[in-house]
């Protein structure tokens, strides 16, 4: 049973990890789209697309991966409980 | 309380999550011709995942093992 306490942590948990997930999104797409030469302060129109296509992958690839790991957990779980039955 | 050691594995959990979205994310994806993700990064990712899972499996075995000998070998000496 969840209290009110424990739900309150989980949802501050969210966006902690929300804002952790951001900064490495960011930091990512930076590295892969952003040449360091810095010749100029505007965002040229490759860097512009590459940005936008690196989050869309960066978020798909996230989602996916957090999908298998649930299944893997839930997998787990499955498992143990049989054990525990036996 | 014992929640709080919940929430705090559930911490370590999704931290690890993160980390491992963005290494894979980092070593797999590495054009940007299109928005979506293709068959041989999909792919590159589930095994990226995969292995991360077992390598941290495994440190974490050998890692008990040798606590194991320093303790043995801390008690003998005793």
């Amino acid at each position: 049973m969840a209290t009110d306490a424990q739900m309150q942590q989980v949802a501050e948990l969210e966006v902690e990890m929300m804002s952790d997930m951001y900064r490495r999104m960011t930091n990512a797409c930076q590295a892969k789209c952003i040449a360091t030469a810095f010749k100029e302060s505007e965002l040229t129109k490759g860097e512009a697309v590459c940005l936008d296509r690196c989050v869309a992958k960066y978020l798909d690839v996230h989602e996916k991966l957090g999908k298998r790991l649930t299944n893997m957990s839930q997998g787990d779980e499955a498992a143990l409980q049989k054990i525990a039955q036996q | 309380m014992a929640s709080e050691q919940n929430i705090q594995t559930f911490r370590d959990f999704l931290t690890q999550y993160n980390l491992v979205a963005e290494q894979c994310f980092t070593s797999c994806v590495n054009e940007f011709g299109s928005r979506t993700v293709n068959a041989k990064e999909e792919s590159c990712a589930n095994n990226c995942l995969d292995k991360f899972l077992k390598m941290t499996q495994r440190v974490s075995q050998r890692f008990q093992e040798h606590q194991l000998l320093n303790a043995q070998a801390n008690g003998a000496a005793m």
